[in-house]
């Protein structure tokens, strides 16, 4: 790892956030009800792609665990609330096993 | 899926109005985001130059690609590989952005400053903000960029908290579960949610080479059905 490295992934990161929030002209109805779509199901599929091994399987019972408890909890909107879920089912599922 | 239920979000995710809200939902945010850069922190300091791993909190403020980074380097990757990575974790920025954008308002200025607080947290939390979309981008943002730097500060000191240094292994999907749920719209929207979770899933089984760019593909392939206009 060198300065000149972290100052790309820096620049990359950057302008991944800056790029549409900065210099995004209006969009048409229809495009931005399709981006309106997006993120809730982004968010579902980076929470399946941090419990998946690549090409092996998936994660850990315990990750598993804390991340059904959330997905339990989820219906209730609320951030905090899915947070301690996960924890309780975490520390739950140490318990049991 | 009508318009209007795909428009309409159905709840809050504060638990009271106004900034005291703010603060109880983004203050257990912050402390997992404390301990993943205390993680970082001490990790990275097995990798590389403490002072670098700390300027790389500093400069990059992002958990899911410094992590990334941080393997690949394990793992002896080189240089295209890691920017090769960082442009597809970081592709979802652009989307976020776009989403975000009109409930922010301001003059391109404003927005650039605000555009550096733009992490999935932070951006769940003011999507769901409504009207106060930039105010909480930029509170909660900041507090975020505070709590990890501070905690990567710490993990290169040395700190460990072991008790919980087994849980911050489940706080990644678990923080996703919770932004998705805030971020979800009508039961079109739960839909798309399992669907691209079932399409991620499938995808980073069966091709894993395309695994850092699957929940953005999903995310799109499943947005794309549905009404487009009012």
């Amino acid at each position: 790892m060198t300065w000149e490295l972290i100052a790309v992934l820096a620049a990359i990161t950057y302008a991944s956030r800056a790029a549409s929030l900065v210099l995004l002209p209006s969009l048409p109805h229809g495009l931005r009800m399709v981006l309106d779509r997006m993120p809730a199901a982004l968010f579902a599929g980076l929470a399946v792609h941090s419990v998946v091994v690549p090409g092996v399987g998936l994660v850990d019972a315990q990750v598993l665990a804390a991340t059904g408890a959330a997905i339990v909890a989820a219906p209730l909107r609320s951030l905090p609330v899915c947070l301690v879920a996960g924890v309780a089912g975490y520390l739950l599922w140490g318990l049991i096993l | 899926m009508s318009a209007s239920e795909d428009d309409e979000p159905t709840s809050t995710p504060f638990a009271r109005p106004g900034r005291s809200g703010l603060l109880l939902a983004a203050a257990p945010l912050a402390f997992a985001i404390g301990v993943f850069g205390m993680i970082f922190g001490a990790a990275a300091s097995l990798e590389m130059d403490p002072a670098l791993a700390v300027g790389m909190s500093l400069l990059v403020f992002s958990g899911t690609l410094q992590f990334a980074t941080l393997g690949l380097l394990a793992g002896g990757a080189g240089v295209a590989a890691i920017v090769v990575t960082a442009l597809a974790l970081n592709a979802r920025h652009v989307v976020l952005g776009a989403v975000l954008r009109p409930k922010l308002g301001g003059s391109a200025l404003r927005r650039t400053v605000l555009a550096w607080f733009m992490l999935d947290e932070s951006f769940g939390l003011a999507l769901a903000a409504g009207r106060r979309a930039a105010f909480v981008l930029l509170v909660s943002g900041a507090i975020f960029f505070a709590a990890w730097v501070l905690g990567t500060v710490l993990g290169v000191l040395g700190a460990r908290l072991i008790a919980v240094e087994g849980l911050a292994a489940a706080l990644f999907p678990v923080l996703f579960v919770g932004l998705s749920a805030i971020t979800v719209r009508g039961r079109g929207g739960v839909v798309r949610v399992a669907a691209a979770a079932a399409l991620v899933l499938i995808v980073s089984l069966l091709v894993p080479e395309a695994h850092a760019f699957a929940p953005i593909v999903a995310a799109l392939l499943v947005a794309l059905p549905g009404e487009r206009r009012s």
